[in-house]
C-alpha cells in the first residue's frame, strides 16, 4: 500500500504530525525505533518502584491551538501549572513572541507554495525579524527584571540543561527556544505521548514500533518511501523525518546522493549538547520545596568557557527537582524521586570519551555538591543513575545528545534553521520534510514543528506537488 | 567668536568635512585636542613615524577624486597588500589578489580549502558589489538581485566564524581571515567581511593600500589643503560642552572657557561621547541615552610601532604583506571573554606590516619600522593601560620572536597607540552596519552631526562620513532660521 505520509520517529513532533494528518483523512504510517512511543517523554523504572522520565521533567509548552486541535485533553494529557521562574513581564514578552512566531509558521505552512520558472519558491512572506536575534541574554534580562536575584534565577532557568555565553549577541534567543514550561503532567510525561498516540490512532494512523528506518528511497531526486532495518519497504508520497538535520541526512541517505548544498549545510550545522541528568531514588522525602531548586554554581559565562574546552565547570550548574512531590505515583509511598539536571556537560571531555571512572567521578562530585546545598540528603539516596550526553544520543537518536536539535544561535534559528531557502520544514529534496527540533519551528515549542510539517505536506498534496 | 560650522576632531573625517564645508563657502573652525592632526593617521613628529593605522583600506574614492588628492601629492606605494598567514609548520601562506594563484598556494596545505577559496571569494565579492551602494551612498535604493537578498538575510544572522567554518577546514586559514571581521563570533559579523570586500582602494575591490610616506601622508595632504582653503585650525584645544537652546545648537564652549557660536557642529567623536559627554544631559532623549550607556565597547585595538636599527635576517614575515598572526579560530572566543573581564588575553591576535617599500629613505638611514595592530584588547583593563602597556609590549615582542630570531636586540623605540574609546560606540553592531549613512550621521540635536569613524558602518579611516556629513550640514545651514 502507498501511504500519503510516512513519519520517522514517534516523539511528540512525530505523533502530532501523524495526528494532524490522520485527522485530515490522510493515510499515515509512523515508524519508531524504540518499542514505545514518546521519545524524550518516555519514562523508565530506574530502581524498583521508582519511576522518572530520564531526559526531562517537563517539555516545552504545546501551543493552545495545537492542544485543542488534536483534542489532547480528552485523550488524557493533563498538565499542571508550570513553576513560575521568570518575572511576569518577561514571561508575557516571551510568550507573545513565541506565539507570534508559531502563528507565522503555521500560517505559512498552510499557504500553497508557488514557484517561479527556475523552481525557486516565491511569494512567501519572509519570517519577520526578531529583535532578540541580535541581543544578548543578560541584556534582555537586565532590561526586564530589576533585581539581581530574579535575573540569576531566570538565567539559570533559561539555560537549564544547556549552555551559552549570556553576554554574546543572539543568546537571548534561548528565551524563545524553551525546553521546559509545559508544567508537569499527571501520571508522568508518557501520558502526553499516549494522548498524542491515541489522538492519531483514533483517526486511523498506523504505528510500526521497534522498526528502525535506515533509508529514505529516492527516485528522480524526490523521496518516495522508506526502507526499514528488517528490509520492509513502504511507499509514501511524503516523508516527514523528526530526526535532527544531521541524523536525517547522514543516517537516511548515502552521502553521494545528496545535492552539494544539502551536504554543505548539514556538515556546517552545529550542535551544542550540554545536558546530563542524575536520577535519585530517596528513602525519605527531602527537605526542599517542590519546584526546581538551583544549587549555587559558577557563572554562566565560566560554565560556557569550560564546556567549550571540554572540561567540567566547577561548581557544576545544576537544578534539582523533587518530582514525586508533584506526582506521588512516581515513587512508593513515603519515598521520593529527585531529578537533577546538569548543565554545561560536554559531549566528550578534552581527554577522551566519558569512560566509566570519569562518570563515577562526576556522579560523586554532583552528589557532594547536592549534599552541601541540602545537608543530609546523600544518606537517603537508595540509587542514583547518571545519564550523560552519549547516553541520550543512544537512547533518543539525537546527534551528540543535543535535545535542542541544533545550537540555538541567530544563524540557526527561524528562517535560517536547517535550510534558509525552504520554509515550513521543507527540504531541498522534494517530498522530504523536517518535523523535529531541527526544523525552523522546532525550538518554539512541543509539537509545533510536527504540525507545521504536516500542514506543509497537506498543502503540497493539495497543490499537486506530490503526486 | 562666530563661525558657520565647528568641526570637533582633526582626523581624516573631520578634515574632509571641513574641506567640503569650506568649498561650499562656509567659515569653519577645526578643533583638535591633540597637538598633531590626522587622528588615526597622525604621525609622531619627534620620531617621524606614523603611529596609528599602518594601512588604508576604505578611503572613499570620491573624496580622493573630488579633492583631487592624487594631483596634490598622494601616491600609493603599495596598491594591494597580500595577506600572509604563518602556517603552524613554519612556512608562510601568501594570499594575493588573484584567486587562482591564492587557491594554488592553499592547495599545498589543503585541496578542499583551495577549491572553496575561489568560491568563497566569488560569493563574498559578488555580494559586496551588490551591497556597495548601501555602504557608499547617502540614500541607497533596494538591493536588487534576489540571490544577494537571500544571502544577505543569511549573513545578517551569521557570525564570521560560522561563515568561515562553513567554507574552510584549516584552522589557521579561518583564524587569519576572521581577523578582518573585528569580532568574528558576534552574530552578523560575517557582514563585516562583506563590508571589507565592498571597499575600494586604487580602483581595486577589497584592496589594502599604503600611500607613499604611510597613512600620515594622506593626513598631511588634507591638512595642507585645509590650511590653504582657509579653515581655521586650533590644535591642543578641546571642546568641553555643547551650548544648546532647546534642541537647537548655539555653539561650543572650549576648555579655556571661550565660547564659539555656530549653528552647526560636526563631531568626530563617537555618538556616545558626543551625546553623553559633550551635549547637555538628556539632550539625546531617555531611550537613546539608555541605549548608549549600555552599548559601551569592551574591547579595542592597539597600534604598536617598533623602530629597529636593522631588519633581522630570518624574518618570517614577508615585507610588503600584512601578516596575520592568529593561530586558531576559537582563540577569538577566549580573546573576547578576556576583554570582557578586562584582562589581557592569553593569545594575541595581531596583524604585522613591515612597510619596507614605502620609506626607502628611512631604510637607507638604517631605521626600520614594524607596525603591529593588536585586536581584542580590553578597552578598560583592570590595572589601567599605563601599567599594562609594558606587559603588552613584552608579549608582542615575544610573539614576534617566534618568527624572527634576535628581534629584541634591534629594537630602539616602541611606540604605543592605545585603544581610544571616545571614537567608538561598540565593537560590532548589526544595526550600525545595516543602517544607511543618514541615521548614523544625524543626531537628535538639530545642527549636530557625526563625521568620524563612528558614523561609518565599521570603524575605519574613510572620509566618507565626513563628506556626507558636510553635505548634510550644508543643507542644514542653508535652511532659513526662524526669527
Amino acid at each position: 500500500m502507498r501511504y500519503d505520509a510516512a513519519i520517522i520517529g514517534a516523539g511528540t513532533n512525530g505523533l502530532a504530525a501523524a495526528a494532524t494528518l490522520a485527522r485530515a483523512g490522510l493515510s499515515v504510517a509512523v515508524f519508531e525505533r524504540a518499542e514505545r512511543v514518546g521519545g524524550r517523554c518516555a519514562m523508565r523504572e530506574f530502581h524498583p518502584g521508582f519511576r522518572a522520565s530520564p531526559f526531562c521533567d517537563e517539555i516545552a509548552p504545546i501551543p493552545a491551538a495545537i492542544f485543542r486541535a488534536l483534542d489532547l485533553a480528552r485523550h488524557g494529557a493533563i498538565f499542571m501549572p508550570p513553576a513560575d521562574l521568570a518575572g511576569d513581564r518577561l514571561r508575557a514578552a516571551i510568550q507573545k513572541r513565541i506565539a507570534a512566531h508559531c502563528a507565522y509558521a503555521l500560517e505559512n505552512a498552510k499557504q500553497p507554495q508557488k514557484h517561479d520558472w527556475l523552481g525557486r519558491s516565491v511569494g512567501l512572506t519572509p519570517w519577520h525579524r526578531d529583535s532578540w536575534s541580535a541581543r544578548s541574554l543578560s541584556d534582555v534580562l537586565e532590561e526586564a527584571l530589576p533585581d539581581e536575584k530574579s535575573r540569576a534565577c531566570a538565567l539559570a532557568a533559561t539555560l537549564d540543561g544547556r549552555t551559552a555565553d549570556p553576554d554574546r549577541g543572539g543568546s537571548a534567543l534561548h528565551l524563545l527556544a524553551p525546553r521546559t514550561g509545559s508544567g508537569m503532567t499527571m501520571g508522568g510525561l508518557e501520558t502526553v505521548a499516549n494522548a498524542l498516540q491515541a489522538s492519531a490512532q483514533v483517526a486511523g494512523a498506523t504505528f510500526s514500533l521497534g522498526l528502525e528506518v535506515t533509508d529514505v528511497r529516492l527516485a528522480k531526486h524526490r523521496a518516495t518511501g522508506i526502507r526499514g532495518a528488517d528490509g520492509t519497504e513502504v511507499e509514501a508520497r511524503a516523508v516527514i523525518s523528526t530526526l535532527d538535520l544531521k541524523r536525517t541526512f547522514l543516517a537516511l541517505f548515502a552521502w553521494k546522493e545528496l545535492p552539494e548544498a544539502v551536504a554543505r549545510r548539514t556538515s556546517a550545522f552545529r550542535h551544542a549538547p550540554a545536558s546530563a541528568r542524575l536520577l535519585l531514588a530517596l528513602d525519605a522525602p527531602p527537605d526542599m520545596p517542590e519546584g526546581p531548586v538551583s544549587v549555587p554554581s559558577c557563572s554562566a559565562a565560566q560554565a560556557y568557557a569550560a564546556w567549550r574546552t571540554g572540561t567540567m565547570p566547577d561548581p557544576l550548574p545544576m537544578a534539582l527537582r523533587w518530582v514525586s512531590a508533584t506526582d506521588p505515583r512516581l515513587a512508593p509511598s513515603g519515598k521520593a524521586v529527585l531529578t537533577v539536571t546538569l548543565g554545561a556537560v560536554p559531549y566528550q571531555l578534552f581527554d577522551g570519551a566519558w569512560a566509566n571512572e570519569k562518570r563515577m567521578a562526576l556522579r560523586e562530585r554532583a552528589l557532594a555538591q547536592i549534599e552541601a546545598a541540602l545537608p543530609g540528603l546523600s544518606k537517603r539516596v537508595l540509587a542514583a543513575e547518571l545519564i550523560m550526553p552519549p547516553d541520550i544520543e543512544d537512547a533518543l537518536g539525537v546527534t551528540q545528545g543535543d535535545l535542542d536539535g541544533g545550537e540555538i544561535a541567530p544563524d540557526q534559528m527561524f528562517a535560517q534553521r536547517s535550510f534558509a531557502q525552504c520554509d515550513a520544514g521543507r527540504t531541498p529534496i522534494n517530498g522530504l520534510y523536517l518535523g523535529g527540533r531541527s526544523a525552523p519551528a522546532g525550538p518554539l515549542g512541543s509539537c509545533v514543528a510536527g504540525v507545521v510539517a504536516a500542514h506543509a505536506v497537506m498543502s503540497d498534496l493539495a497543490g499537486g506537488r506530490l503526486r | 567668536m562666530r563661525v558657520d560650522a565647528i568641526v570637533i576632531g582633526g582626523g581624516i573625517g573631520g578634515l574632509v568635512a571641513s574641506l567640503y564645508l569650506r568649498r561650499a563657502g562656509r567659515s569653519v573652525l577645526l578643533l583638535e585636542a591633540q597637538d598633531t592632526l590626522g587622528g588615526a593617521c597622525r604621525a609622531n613628529p619627534s620620531l617621524n613615524i606614523a603611529v596609528g593605522a599602518a594601512t588604508l583600506l576604505a578611503v572613499d574614492p570620491r573624496v580622493i577624486d573630488e579633492l583631487d588628492l592624487l594631483n596634490k601629492g598622494l601616491t600609493f606605494a603599495i596598491r594591494d597588500m597580500p595577506l600572509a598567514i604563518p602556517w603552524p609548520s613554519g612556512k608562510t601562506l601568501l594570499l594575493g589578489r588573484d584567486p587562482h594563484q591564492a587557491a594554488q598556494a592553499i592547495a599545498a596545505y589543503s585541496a578542499a580549502d583551495a577549491q572553496s577559496y575561489k568560491r568563497y571569494r566569488r560569493e563574498l565579492f559578488g555580494l559586496a558589489r551588490a551591497l556597495r551602494p548601501w555602504w557608499w551612498e547617502d540614500a541607497p535604493g533596494p538591493i536588487a538581485p534576489r540571490n544577494s537578498r537571500a544571502l544577505l538575510e543569511r549573513l545578517e544572522a551569521t557570525s564570521a566564524a560560522a561563515y568561515l567554518n562553513g567554507w574552510f577546514e584549516t584552522d589557521a586559514l579561518k583564524a587569519a581571515l576572521a581577523f578582518d571581521a573585528m569580532a568574528p563570533f558576534e552574530p552578523g559579523s560575517a557582514l563585516a567581511l562583506v563590508w571589507r570586500a565592498a571597499q575600494e582602494m586604487c580602483g581595486l575591490q577589497g584592496a589594502v593600500a599604503i600611500p607613499k610616506g604611510g597613512p600620515a601622508a594622506l593626513a598631511n595632504i588634507l591638512v595642507a589643503l585645509a590650511k590653504a582653503a582657509g579653515v581655521e585650525i586650533r590644535t591642543g584645544t578641546s571642546a568641553v560642552r555643547l551650548m544648546l537652546d532647546g534642541d537647537t545648537l548655539q555653539g561650543v564652549e572650549l576648555e579655556s572657557g571661550e565660547k564659539v557660536f555656530s549653528r552647526c557642529v560636526l563631531s568626530s567623536l563617537s555618538r556616545r561621547a558626543t551625546l553623553l559627554d559633550l551635549a547637555p544631559t538628556a539632550s539625546a532623549g531617555f531611550a537613546e541615552t539608555q541605549r548608549l550607556t549600555r552599548s559601551a565597547p569592551h574591547s579595542g585595538e592597539a597600534h604598536i610601532t617598533l623602530l629597529l636599527d636593522a631588519v633581522p635576517d630570518s624574518c618570517g614575515m614577508p615585507p610588503n604583506a600584512r601578516t596575520v598572526i592568529a593561530e586558531r579560530l576559537d582563540s577569538w572566543l577566549d580573546t573576547d571573554s578576556s576583554a570582557r573581564r578586562a584582562q589581557l588575553p592569553d593569545e594575541l591576535m595581531m596583524e604585522v606590516v613591515i612597510p619596507a617599500a614605502i620609506e626607502p629613505e628611512r631604510a637607507a638611514s638604517g631605521q626600520h619600522a614594524i607596525s603591529v595592530t593588536v585586536r581584542g584588547l580590553p578597552a578598560f583593563p583592570e590595572e589601567g593601560w599605563a601599567a599594562l602597556s609594558a606587559r603588552l609590549a613584552e608579549r608582542v615582542v615575544t610573539t614576534l620572536e617566534h618568527r624572527t630570531r634576535n628581534l629584541r636586540a634591534h629594537i630602539t623605540v616602541i611606540h604605543f597607540d592605545l585603544p581610544n574609546q571616545n571614537m567608538r560606540d561598540a565593537d560590532f553592531s548589526m544595526s550600525r552596519i545595516l543602517s544607511t549613512y543618514h541615521p548614523r550621521i544625524a543626531t537628535p540635536v538639530n545642527g549636530l552631526f557625526l563625521c568620524g569613524s563612528a558614523a561609518e558602518p565599521m570603524d575605519a579611516v574613510s572620509g566618507r562620513a565626513g563628506r556626507l556629513a558636510a553635505g548634510m550640514a550644508q543643507r542644514w545651514l542653508s535652511t532659513e532660521v526662524a526669527p
